[in-house]
């Protein structure tokens, strides 16, 4: 196989995290039929037409193919792992469907620390995250909690 | 059909789908598994790629991004539900909890159970909500994810 050019987070420390925060909007798309091919080849389904075949989804009653929830979702998860840095462990992730993403839609993604804190021993960042549409419509609202280290020797 | 059946009868379906779903299966991690996700949703650390830089940074091997849930859900758990009600079922909201990393090697036995049914009336109707909860295991034990996923039946 070809050698995958490889990005590694930043390196980041829990000091680093502050209350309101907000990480710099990270754009993916347009989004195309084929990240929804890609997506369900990584997962092995095909079993929901709708997903990539613009006919039948019509005939459900669909304005058109509609990208799967969970692959969108993947792109927030993605993000986060990428905004909190190297280190950080993902403790929970949530995310709700509330709006279709169909092809050629733009999705930004956006987060804001909640709060950075320390809970039994353990340093936590915990964020919203969301995405929007070219149209500014939340369609992925959600929310992250992370583990992270303190900088080592200390101070920011 | 959905006009014909009561609240009373939709509620007893939903309560008869609470608890265990089919048998625990369980799926070996492969590396090209774990590569075709990270490329599919654009992760492009090296602990999903490499095992020396997985190794650098802690893990036991290569690392699967969490996503790889996914694949494990639609390939060794039953997710679609009978529903006696409704026209469409919209996959809502998922909620994860991340524990162990899977590494490739790694053989995960994931348990499928639905944990929640009701119904609820919304403004365009009924609404059936069901939340089935995966629970991902590796080989020696230790809980690596928890994956609840909630659908709406319309």
């Amino acid at each position: 196989m070809l050698k995958v050019r490889t990005v590694e987070p930043e390196e980041r420390w829990f000091e680093d995290f502050h209350e309101g925060q907000e990480f710099p909007v990270i754009t993916r798309g347009p989004m195309m039929v084929g990240h929804q091919v890609r997506w369900a080849g990584a997962c092995d389904n095909y079993e929901s037409e709708f997903h990539h075949d613009e006919y039948v989804a019509r005939a459900q009653g669909l304005p058109g193919i509609i990208l799967s929830g969970p692959l969108m979702a993947s792109y927030l998860l993605t993000a986060v792992t990428q905004w909190l840095g190297r280190h950080a462990r993902l403790v929970r992730f949530f995310d709700q469907n509330r709006g279709p993403t169909m092809p050629r839609d733009m999705a930004h993604l956006h987060g804001r620390v909640r709060r950075a804190y320390e809970q039994d021993g353990r340093c936590l960042v915990e964020l919203e995250c969301w995405i929007t549409n070219q149209r500014g419509e939340v369609t992925t609202p959600g929310s992250a909690l992370a583990e992270l280290p303190r900088r080592p020797g200390g101070g920011r | 059909m959905t006009a014909e059946i009561s609240d009373a009868e939709i509620e007893k379906h939903l309560a008869s789908l609470i608890g265990p779903v089919g048998e625990p299966v369980t799926a070996l991690v492969e590396f090209g598994a774990v590569r075709r996700m990270a490329l599919a949703i654009g992760d492009l650390d090296p602990i999903h790629f490499d095992e020396a830089a997985a190794r650098a940074r802690g893990y036991r091997g290569i690392v699967a991004p969490w996503p790889l849930l996914w694949l494990y859900f639609f390939t060794c758990t039953e997710y679609e539900h009978d529903f006696p009600f409704g026209r469409a079922t919209v996959h809502g909201q998922d909620e994860y909890e991340f524990h162990e990393p899977m590494i490739v090697g790694d053989r995960i036995t994931v348990t499928t159970a639905i944990t929640g049914a009701r119904l609820k009336h919304g403004r365009v109707g009924r609404l059936g909500q069901v939340v089935s909860e995966r629970r991902f295991v590796n080989q020696d034990g230790a809980l690596c994810a928890v994956l609840k996923t909630t659908l709406f039946r319309r």
